[in-house]
């Protein structure tokens, strides 16, 4: 690896889950370098990263990893298309992991690690998982439905690169459903539907990972250059209920208790992306122990029920489901203000607009945090709302929790 | 790197459910109630040598008398959370089955039981240091049953991994509350039991219990030891044989001494 610091290269650039990560990886002093690829345009310009634009399959990934000395790829493809449920992407993978796979162990490659982002949908639904998924829990060989098919083919595909050229890392990092102003998993299924149809008898675990809070472990990942695979989930598990609660989305308990995996194959046939992940996180769910993480020095801003409380408050905000349409962006403009001696500084542009993260939270959604917070924690939020948005009911509430105390 | 039950998910005081689903309101409305009333006015529960429970750190309570509609698990949990002098409150392990059945999974989880399984129980002993009450059916006691159930239980496989202790409970009287008067052969080699009131009854079963009084006794907890080299399908096999027979020859003891079922 170069003395200077690590350059990374992010692959599904153009989706909002590798604008995040670019970003993070932006943010990391150990970072030199990070070039997004995609056969798609981003939807907004990054403030360092460079992006590339290769053709389908990105045929000429390997000639980009090895003209820019790429340390490190991140193949986030498995967890761009997840977010969304976008199954057709992800099944369709195997040109491109070929080509991950060859810019690894050709001759001569500088790549000398290979983060692979996928999802915890790779363990599947199997009624003998624990409560708490762990890394040790080794995944199984053929799991059930298209999108773990993909998730276990791809990760495959970075063992086997491991394989061939041993003295390339391979680290997997699999997430639980980020969620964002964007949604992801069953709960995007649960804003696209007025009333979210649940397993009667039934009220699954659900955990799941502010979609910055998941941008930020990969990079720590990267940055810190751990090996093996990591769970990334954030803090408290929820029940389904509770979640959809949060949401302020209505379910009704209608399924049948029995046969949801012969109606998941079913709609699955029918072209219902995800209908088994649905299904499995409606009829068992899961926790995760986000320990193994945590102990290598990350820490999670947003515990599960926070990164609901964000996401849901910015949604109502804006009354959209994606997440909007940011700055174009547009190659030449890119390159006349990086390039041209004409440009005397940047614009400013960034692909994470700070409105919409964790530091979202509405003042309603603040205000329910407030009693779970110890005095210490209460001054130190109400210097931070002084000096910023300075909320009168946010600063009365705390006030009046201080003098309580 | 730091030890992995330092860093523990954080708790979040307001919430009514913890991170195993367990709701606060719910287990403190059965416990005011239903177990309140269970403990002090129809079973008249005792619980003898309660300081043999550890008052810090995981520990498993394994106590005789259990069954499918048994009530001696709860009955301890409310005992310790009555008696022991930390007032600890313990969690009921259960076969992961009933937590597969709609509304009993619910019911179960809200109650704050958990599920046989060897990682979960892993990290309540061992990580979240818990209280865990496992129940053992009084005629699967002898030798060649607590082999084939006991020592394959994952809550002794879990302690085990841990070196957490098991400490015997024998209830004397739980037997004698729903006295099992037949067991039906079922397909897979179990048995229906067929008592007074289950199953012709269906749920209300569980109501139909005889007032008999139910006396607990603590015995000295065992530490499970692998250090040696021994494996843990060994020392599984010893500490499940030893809690056999200390709650067979206690239980002995006890029901020599009892003078009457319902009075005690």
């Amino acid at each position: 690896m170069t003395g200077e610091g690590l350059r990374v290269l992010v692959t599904a650039g153009s989706s909002r889950f590798a604008a995040l990560v670019v970003t993070a990886l932006e943010r990391r002093d150990d970072v030199a370098t990070v070039i997004a690829v995609d056969d798609r345009a981003p939807g907004a310009p990054f403030a360092r990263a460079e992006f590339v634009r290769l053709g389908a399959g990105l045929t000429q990934l390997p000639r980009i990893v090895r003209g820019a000395a790429v340390d490190v790829l991140v193949d986030v493809r498995a967890a761009a298309a997840i977010a969304p449920l976008d199954e057709r992407r992800i099944t369709g993978h195997a040109a491109v992991t070929e080509r991950v796979s060859a810019a690894c162990i050709e001759s001569g490659s500088p790549v000398r690690r290979l983060v692979t982002v996928g999802s915890v949908h790779r363990h599947g639904w199997d009624r003998d998982l624990p409560a708490f998924l762990t890394e040790e829990i080794e995944p199984p060989a053929n799991p059930r439905g298209g999108l773990a098919r993909a998730l276990a083919e791809i990760e495959r595909s970075a063992l086997a690169t491991r394989a061939r050229r041993p003295e390339v890392a391979v680290t997997t990092v699999r997430l639980a459903d980020p969620v964002g102003p964007a949604g992801s998993g069953i709960l995007q299924a649960a804003d696209r539907l007025p009333l979210l149809p649940t397993v009667l008898g039934f009220d699954p675990p659900v955990q799941v990972v502010h979609e910055e809070d998941a941008a930020a472990a990969v990079a720590h990942v990267v940055g810190e250059r751990l090996d093996g695979p990591f769970l990334v989930a954030a803090d408290g598990t929820l029940a389904l209920s509770e979640a959809l609660q949060i949401l302020g989305r209505a379910h009704a308990p209608v399924l049948p208790p029995w046969g949801t995996a012969v109606i998941a194959g079913v709609l699955s046939r029918a072209g219902l992306g995800g209908a088994h992940e649905i299904a499995g996180q409606l009829r068992r769910g899961r926790g995760i122990d986000n320990r193994r993480l945590k102990a290598t020095g990350f820490s999670y801003r947003a515990t599960s029920r926070e990164a609901l409380l964000t996401a849901s408050g910015v949604r109502r905000r804006r009354r959209v489901l994606h997440p909007g349409v940011p700055a174009p962006y547009e190659p030449e403009v890119e390159a006349f203000l990086r390039y041209s001696p004409s440009a005397r500084t940047g614009d400013g542009a960034s692909s994470a607009p700070d409105e919409d993260g964790i530091g979202a939270l509405e003042g309603d959604a603040l205000l329910l945090l407030l009693p779970s917070l110890d005095p210490e924690a209460l001054r130190a939020l109400r210097a931070h709302e002084e000096a910023g948005p300075g909320r009168r009911r946010v600063l009365d509430e705390i006030d009046l929790l201080l003098h309580r105390t | 790197m730091e030890r992995t039950n330092d860093i523990l998910p954080v708790v979040e005081p307001d919430r009514d459910l913890d991170d195993w689903g367990r709701s606060a309101r719910l287990s403190g409305v059965l416990d005011r109630t239903l177990w309140e009333a269970a403990h002090k006015l129809w079973f008249r529960v005792e619980l003898q040598q309660a300081p043999q429970i550890p008052s810090s750190g995981g520990a498993l309570l394994i106590v005789n008398g259990g069954g499918v509609v048994s009530p001696v698990g709860p009955l301890l949990a409310k005992a310790v959370r009555e008696d022991h002098p930390r007032r600890r409150d313990p969690r009921l392990c259960v076969d992961r089955g009933l937590l597969d059945q709609p509304g009993l999974a619910v019911l179960l989880t809200r109650a704050g039981a958990v599920g046989a399984q060897v990682d979960d129980l892993v990290r309540l002993l061992g990580d979240e240091g818990s209280l865990l009450v496992l129940t053992t059916r009084t005629d699967r006691l002898h030798d060649e049953g607590a082999k084939s159930t006991l020592a394959s239980h994952p809550a002794v496989l879990a302690a085990v991994r841990t070196g957490t202790p098991v400490v015997p409970v024998v209830a004397v009287g739980a037997d004698d509350a729903q006295p099992v008067l037949a067991r039906v052969p079922l397909p897979g080699g179990r048995r229906l039991p067929i008592t007074l009131g289950f199953p012709h009854l269906g749920p209300l079963a569980l109501l139909a219990f005889l007032p008999a009084k139910i006396r607990l006794r603590a015995l000295a907890p065992l530490t499970p030891d692998t250090d040696d080299g021994t494996g843990e399908a060994a020392e599984a096999e010893r500490i499940a044989l030893s809690v056999a027979r200390r709650l067979r020859h206690e239980s002995a003891d006890m029901l020599h001494a009892r003078g009457s079922r319902w009075v005690g």
